[in-house]
C-alpha cells in the first residue's frame, strides 16, 4: 500500500482535510457515515448528582457527589427544562474532519463558563457566558482525532466535570487519522477523571482550589469496585478484532495507562498522528503503557486476544484508589465475545511469471509460499511436480489452500502439456487430460493431482484467453467454484447462466462468480449454476482486474492486477484488499457495498520491499 | 540444538552475608558480571530445559526489612526466588533468551512472623505487562490472572518470551496495595542474536549492562501493615485495617531497591543483605585513535513504583532506543525522561571525548584554581585533583578522594528533587551516579579497564 510515502504526515491529514473541505468525491462522500457528521452541537450545561459504587465502604454500596456538566440537546429549552448531564459520559460528540462546526452553548449553571475544545477551537473565550446565557462558537476541525472539550473560564470548571470527549471522524472511514495503522473495528472512550466530592459541594461558593484532594478516581463516570455493580460499562469485542482505545484525560494527574495482555499500538496524541519519527505511516509506536498527561488525549489500538468470556483490563499504572482490595481501581474491561474472528495467520501466494525473492525465501510463479506474518516458507514446490517455474507457462495465478487438510486447488495462467513419466507421472495420472487447461482447476492432495473443476464443462471456453480462471475460492465440501477470470466474459460468449439454460451471463475480470453444483462435492463441474458474488462496479472498480480472491462469509479479500485508489489511499496491485462486511447487490441492482472503506489486509511491502516490484497473481488465506 | 546465549562472565558470585547472626549465602543461579565494581545487572537464569526450550523459575512472595541510609528499616513486600532462603527487594531479576517459553511458578508460603516466609494477604498473584499470550493455572481466579490463595497453592504463569526487550513483573491483586509493599521486578528478554545485545543490532559492552527499576515508599503505609501482621493479622481485613491509599505519602525513593548514597554500592554488599542490586552505571570511555571500538554501556530504565519520574543524567547526552520492550523507530538523543510508572526504556550511554578528556589542554577552556585555593567539604570529593579522564593530580592535604584511576564521577538521579532525599536526609532517594573510566587497555591479550580501575 501507498500511502504517499514521502509526505509528512501532517501534509497527508492536510490534504484529506482539504478533500472534504472541497465536498469530496463520490468514493469518498461514500465511506462516511452520514449519521455521525454533526455541524451544529447544542451543548448544553448543568448542575448534576452522580452515583457512583463508593470503594470505601465494604459491600460497595452506591454514594452520590454534585458536579457540572455538559449534556447535548436540542434546544436551549430542552437545555432548561429536562436535560440531565451524565458524570464523566464517554459518549463523544461527532465531528467531521473538514466540516465547519458550530457549538451552541447554554449555560443553565449559576456561574460563567466557556467552550474550549482543546486543539480545535483555538484562544479560549476569556469573557465567557453568564449564568443563564449562551453562545456559539464556530471552528472547523482540521485533524482528525479525539479531543477534550472543556471550561477553562476557570481552572476549577474541568475539577468539577464541566468536561468531555469530542471525536473528529477521518475522511477515511474506518480508520482513526486516515492511515492504514490507524484502522480499527471498534473504538472505546476512556475518559479518566477525578472527583473531590467535597470540592464539588462546596463549588462555586466557597470552594477552596487549594483544598482539593480528589478521593475518587473513575473511569467514564464510574468507579470500580469488586462488589459493586455500576463500574464502567464494559466493552465487549471478539478476538482479533482491532478495538481503538480513545484516552482522554479530563482530570489533574498523569496517567499511565496499561491493558494487561496485549500490546498497545499508539497512534495519536492530542489527535496528531504518532509516527515514529515521522517517515513511515506504518510504524506506529508499540508499547504496553501509553502515557496520557492531564488534559491529554491518546489513540491507542489493541488486538483483543483471548477466549469468549475472557475480559483484558485497561488501568492506570499509577494504581491510584482511594481504598484496598482492587476497590477505587481506575480499571474498565474488554470482554472477549464469542464471536470467532479469524484471524489471518497464514496467507498462501504465488508469484506472478518469473521467480521472486520474499522475506529472503525464493518463489517461483508455479510455486505456492505461506507468510505466517514473520516468514515465508514453501508451502508447493511446483518444480517437485513437473510444474516448470523457469519459464511462465506453468505460472499458477489462481491458489486456494484448504486450511483444514492443507490441499492446494490451483488454475494456470496458460495451456500446460500435463507432465508425464516418473513419480511425477504418477502423480498426475488421476488427470484425464493431456493438457492443463488455463480454465480448469486441479486439486493437489499431498499425494496425487485431481481435476477439481472442468471450466468448459460449466461453459467456459478455453480457447478465449479471457475466460482464464486468474482467482479462485474453493469450498470443498459444498463442491462450489468462486472465481474470477482474467478478462471479460461477454454476453456473445454464449456462457449459459444454468445448465441447459439459454440465456447468457455476462461478467468483467474484477467480478466474483461462482459455480453451484447441483451435486455439491460429488461432481463440482456436474450440473449447475453461477451466482454473482461481487460486482465491485458499486465501490468504484471498472477498469480492475481481480488476480487473488479469498472468501469468508460476507469479507470478501482481493487483489487486482492494477493499482487502486480510494479516497487518498493507493492499494498497491499485490496487497490484498478487504471488502469486510459486503452486502451484495440485491436482484435486478448493482448497489453493492463494504461495511466500511476498502482495509489492507497484507501489505505485499510487508514481504518484498518496493511494492509492486514483487508481484503477486494468486491469493489464499488459511 | 539451539545454543543458550549467556554473558560471557557467568561465574557463580557466592557473597557470605550476616543476617540475623546466621551466616548464610546467595545460592542457585544467582550469576554476576564481573565489571569493575560489581555492578552490572545480576540475572537469575532459571532452569533451562531443552526439550521444550523453556525456562523455569520458581518464585515466591516474601516479607521482610530494608535498610535506608538514614538508618531507618522499612517493613516491605517482594519475591525471591525459592531456592534463595533470603528476603530480597526489588525481585529477582528474570533474564532468558528470545524464544523461550518462560515458566514462574508462584507460591505464597505461610508468613513467619514479620521477617520469613510470604505475604499476609488473602490472594497475591503476578503480572506481566507487555507480554502476550500468557497463560495461568493453578489457584484460583482473580480480577486480573489466577491468584495464590493459600500457603499451599502454586500458580504457574506461561508465556513465550517472544520479543526482546526490558519488562517488568509485578503483583496483580490489590496491586495498589500490593505493589506499593513492594512486590515487582524485572524480567530481560535477551535476543537471539546473544547477550550482548540490547536488541538485535543494538551491541552493547557486556560488561556494562544496567538495570535501573524505580520505586517509592510511604514508610506510614508499611508500618501499618507491619504493627496488623505483627498482631497476627492474617487477612486483607486485618492486616489493611489502617491501610489509607489516599493517605500515601511517600518518605523513600528508590533505584533497586536502595536509596543513595547506598545506590552505588556494589553489588550483594554486605551491608545491606536484602538489597543486593546496585545501580552504579559504570563505562569506559571509548578512545578513536586505540583501534579498539569501545561498545556503549546498556542502562534499562523501569519505574516499578506508582508514580511518574523524571530521570536524567548529568555531564552527557544518552541515546534512547527502546520503550516498553519495543525498538523505536529511530534511536534519540535524550536527557531527562519522564518514566510512567510501569514503563520501561532502553538507553545506550557511551563517552567519546566528552570535554577533550584526552588531556590535549586544559577542558573547559579554564585556568584551574590554585591548589591552596581549593577547598573541599568535609575533605572528602569524588574529583581526581585533574579534570582530565584518567589523570590524578594532588588534592589539599588531607583531603581523601574517592577516585580510584582518575575517572569520572557525575550524578544520575530523578530531577523532581524532592524525591532526592531520605526522610529529609540529603541528597539521597532516587539518585545514582555514574562512574567514567578511561579507555579500556590492551592487557595481557584481552582489552579491560586500566588495572588501576579495578
Amino acid at each position: 500500500m501507498n500511502y504517499n510515502r514521502n509526505r509528512s504526515p501532517r501534509r497527508t491529514l492536510g490534504l484529506l482535510a482539504t478533500v472534504a473541505l472541497l465536498g469530496s468525491t463520490l468514493a469518498l462522500a461514500a465511506t462516511v457515515s452520514p449519521a455521525a457528521a454533526a455541524t451544529d452541537v447544542h451543548l448544553c450545561a448543568k448542575a448534576g448528582t452522580a452515583t457512583v459504587d463508593d470503594p470505601t465502604v465494604a459491600g460497595n454500596p452506591t454514594t452520590s457527589f454534585d458536579f457540572y456538566g455538559f449534556v447535548t440537546v436540542a434546544s436551549e429549552v430542552e437545555c432548561m427544562t429536562s436535560a440531565v448531564p451524565t458524570y464523566g459520559d464517554p459518549t463523544p460528540i461527532r465531528l467531521i474532519d473538514g466540516d465547519p462546526t458550530t457549538v451552541h452553548l447554554y449555560n443553565q449553571t449559576s456561574f460563567s463558563i466557556n467552550f474550549s475544545a482543546i486543539g480545535l477551537t483555538g484562544a479560549p473565550d476569556l469573557g465567557g457566558v453568564p449564568a443563564g446565557g449562551s453562545d456559539t462558537y464556530t471552528f472547523t476541525p482540521d485533524h482528525p482525532g479525539t479531543y477534550l472539550y472543556e471550561s477553562n473560564l476557570d481552572p476549577r470548571h474541568s475539577l468539577v466535570g464541566l468536561t468531555g470527549v469530542m471525536v473528529v471522524d477521518s475522511a477515511v472511514a474506518g480508520t482513526a487519522h486516515g492511515t492504514a495503522a490507524s484502522q480499527y473495528d471498534k473504538e472505546q472512550v476512556v475518559l479518566l477523571s477525578e472527583v473531590d466530592p467535597a470540592f464539588n459541594a462546596t463549588f462555586p461558593g466557597s470552594s477552596d482550589l487549594s483544598d482539593y484532594k480528589p478521593s475518587l478516581y473513575l473511569i467514564n463516570g464510574h468507579t470500580f469496585t469488586e462488589a459493586g455493580s455500576s463500574g464502567p460499562t464494559p466493552l465487549t469485542a471478539n478476538a482479533n478484532e482491532e478495538v481503538l482505545l480513545r484516552y482522554v484525560n479530563t482530570g489533574s494527574t498523569n496517567s499511565s495507562m496499561t491493558v494487561l495482555g496485549v500490546r498497545q499500538s499508539i497512534v495519536a496524541f492530542d489527535g496528531e498522528n504518532q509516527l515514529g519519527d515521522g517517515s513511515s505511516e506504518e510504524d506506529p509506536l508499540d508499547h504496553s503503557q501509553v502515557f496520557v498527561t492531564a488534559g491529554q488525549t491518546a489513540d491507542a489500538i489493541v488486538t483483543v486476544a483471548g477466549d469468549p468470556g475472557d475480559t483484558l483490563s485497561i488501568y492506570n499504572r499509577n494504581l491510584r484508589t482511594s481504598a484496598t482490595g482492587d476497590n477505587g481501581a481506575q480499571l474498565m474491561q474488554i470482554v472477549v465475545g464469542t464471536d470467532i474472528i479469524p484471524a489471518i495467520n497464514d496467507i498462501y501466494f504465488s508469484a506472478a511469471p518469473s521467480t521472486r525473492t520474499y522475506l529472503g525465501v525464493s518463489v517461483g510463479d508455479a510455486d505456492v509460499a505461506v507468510y505466517n506474518g514473520t516468514t515465508v516458507d514453501i508451502h508447493f514446490d511446483g518444480d517437485l511436480h513437473g510444474l516448470d517455474d523457469t519459464g511462465s507457462q506453468a505460472d499458477i495465478n489462481a491458489v486456494h489452500v484448504d486450511p483444514l487438510t492443507g490441499d492446494v486447488y490451483f488454475s494456470l495462467r496458460y495451456d500446460y502439456a500435463k507432465p508425464t513419466g516418473g513419480t511425477v507421472g504418477v502423480e498426475w495420472a488421476g488427470v484425464p487430460d493431456s493438457i492443463l487447461q488455463e480454465n480448469d482447476v486441479y486439486k493437489w492432495d499431498g499425494t496425487v493431482f485431481s481435476k477439481w473443476l472442468d471450466g468448459d464443462a460449466i461453459g467456459l471456453d478455453d480457447n478465449r484467453g479471457r475466460h482464464d480462471i486468474n482467482a479462485l475460492h474453493v469450498f470443498p465440501t459444498t463442491g462450489i467454484t468462486a472465481f474470477s477470470t482474467s478478462g471479460s466474459i461477454q454476453t456473445s460468449d454464449h456462457v449459459p447462466l444454468s445448465t441447459g439454460s439459454t440465456t447468457w451471463i455476462g461478467a468483467r475480470n474484477e467480478d466474483v462468480l461462482r459455480w453451484v453444483p447441483v451435486f455439491g462435492a460429488a461432481n463440482p463441474s456436474g450440473a449447475g449454476s453461477f451466482e454473482s458474488v461481487a460486482d465491485f462496479s458499486d465501490i468504484g472498480m471498472a477498469a480492475e482486474n481481480t488476480d487473488g480472491l479469498y472468501l469468508s462469509g460476507s469479507d470478501i479479500r482481493i487483489s487486482l492486477t492494477s493499482n487502486f485508489v480510494e479516497g487518498l489511499v493507493t492499494f498497491d496491485h499485490d496487497d490484498l484488499i478487504g471488502c469486510l462486511g459486503h452486502a451484495p447487490a440485491a436482484p435486478g441492482s448493482i448497489l453493492e457495498s463494504c461495511s466500511g472503506a476498502l482495509s489492507l489486509e497484507l501489505d505485499a511491502d510487508d514481504l518484498h520491499a518496493g511494492g509492486n516490484a514483487g508481484q503477486i497473481d494468486a491469493y489464499s488465506i488459511g | 540444538m539451539k545454543l543458550r546465549l549467556r554473558s560471557k562472565f557467568t561465574g557463580l558470585l557466592a557473597v557470605a552475608v550476616a543476617a540475623g547472626g546466621m551466616a548464610t549465602a546467595f545460592s542457585g543461579s544467582q550469576t554476576a558480571g564481573a565489571a569493575s565494581g560489581n555492578t552490572t545487572v545480576i540475572c537469575a537464569d532459571g532452569a533451562y530445559d531443552g526439550v521444550d526450550n523453556s525456562v523455569t523459575f520458581n518464585l515466591d512472595a516474601r516479607q521482610g526489612y530494608i535498610e535506608m541510609p538514614d538508618g531507618n528499616t522499612v517493613y516491605t513486600w517482594s519475591y525471591s526466588e525459592a531456592s534463595n532462603p533470603l528476603f530480597q527487594f526489588p525481585g529477582p531479576t528474570l533474564c532468558v533468551d528470545q524464544g523461550e517459553t518462560v515458566r514462574v511458578n508462584f507460591r505464597n508460603p505461610a508468613p513467619v512472623g514479620t521477617l520469613a516466609g510470604g505475604v499476609s494477604a488473602d490472594a497475591t498473584s503476578i503480572v506481566f505487562p507487555g507480554q502476550v499470550g500468557l497463560t495461568a493455572s493453578g489457584g484460583a481466579a482473580g480480577l486480573l490472572t489466577q491468584e495464590v490463595e493459600s500457603a499451599t497453592d502454586v500458580v504457574t504463569y506461561e508465556f513465550v518470551a517472544g520479543a526482546p526487550g526490558t519488562y517488568m513483573y509485578e503483583s496483580g491483586t490489590d496491586a495498589a496495595v500490593q505493589v506499593q509493599m513492594g512486590m515487582f521486578g524485572g524480567l530481560l528478554v535477551y535476543p537471539n542474536a546473544g547477550r550482548n545485545q540490547a536488541y538485535a543490532g543494538h551491541e552493547f559492552d557486556p560488561e556494562h549492562e544496567y538495570l535501573l527499576l524505580f520505586h517509592e515508599m510511604d514508610p506510614a503505609l508499611h508500618t501499618a501493615v507491619e504493627l496488623a501482621v505483627m498482631a497476627g493479622g492474617a487477612t486483607d481485613a486485618t492486616v489493611l485495617a489502617d491501610y489509607d491509599p489516599l493517605a500515601r505519602h511517600n518518605r523513600y525513593w528508590t533505584i533497586n531497591g536502595r536509596s543513595f548514597p547506598d545506590t552505588i554500592a556494589e553489588n550483594n554488599t554486605p551491608i545491606l543483605p536484602f538489597q543486593p542490586y546496585s545501580s552504579l552505571v559504570q563505562i569506559n570511555a571509548d578512545d578513536p585513535d586505540d583501534g579498539y571500538d569501545q561498545l556503549p554501556s546498556l542502562v534499562r530504565y523501569g519505574n516499578g513504583g506508582l508514580d511518574n519520574h523524571a530521570f536524567h543524567p548529568h555531564g552527557n547526552h544518552l541515546s534512547l532506543i527502546a520503550q516498553d520492550g519495543r525498538l523505536l523507530p529511530d534511536e534519540v538523543e535524550s536527557y531527562t525522561k519522564t518514566v510512567a510508572a510501569g514503563q520501561t526504556f532502553d538507553i545506550l550511554a557511551e563517552w567519546k571525548d566528552v570535554e577533550a578528556w584526552q588531556g590535549t589542554g586544559s577542558p573547559v577552556g579554564v585556568n584551574l584554581p590554585a591548589l591552596n585555593n581549593l577547598a573541599f567539604k568535609d575533605g572528602v570529593t569524588w574529583y581526581s585533583g585533574s579534570p582530565d579522564l584518567g589523570v590524578e593530580q594532588q588534592l589539599p592535604a588531607g583531603t581523601t578522594t574517592f577516585t580510584e584511576c582518575g575517572e569520572y564521577y557525575f550524578p544520575w538521579h530523578n530531577h523532581a528533587l524532592n524525591r532526592t532525599q531520605n526522610f529529609d536526609e540529603g541528597f539521597g532517594g532516587m539518585l545514582t551516579l555514574w562512574r567514567v573510566d578511561p579507555p579500556k587497555e590492551f592487557i595481557d591479550g584481552a582489552w579491560t579497564s586500566p588495572a588501576a580501575c579495578k
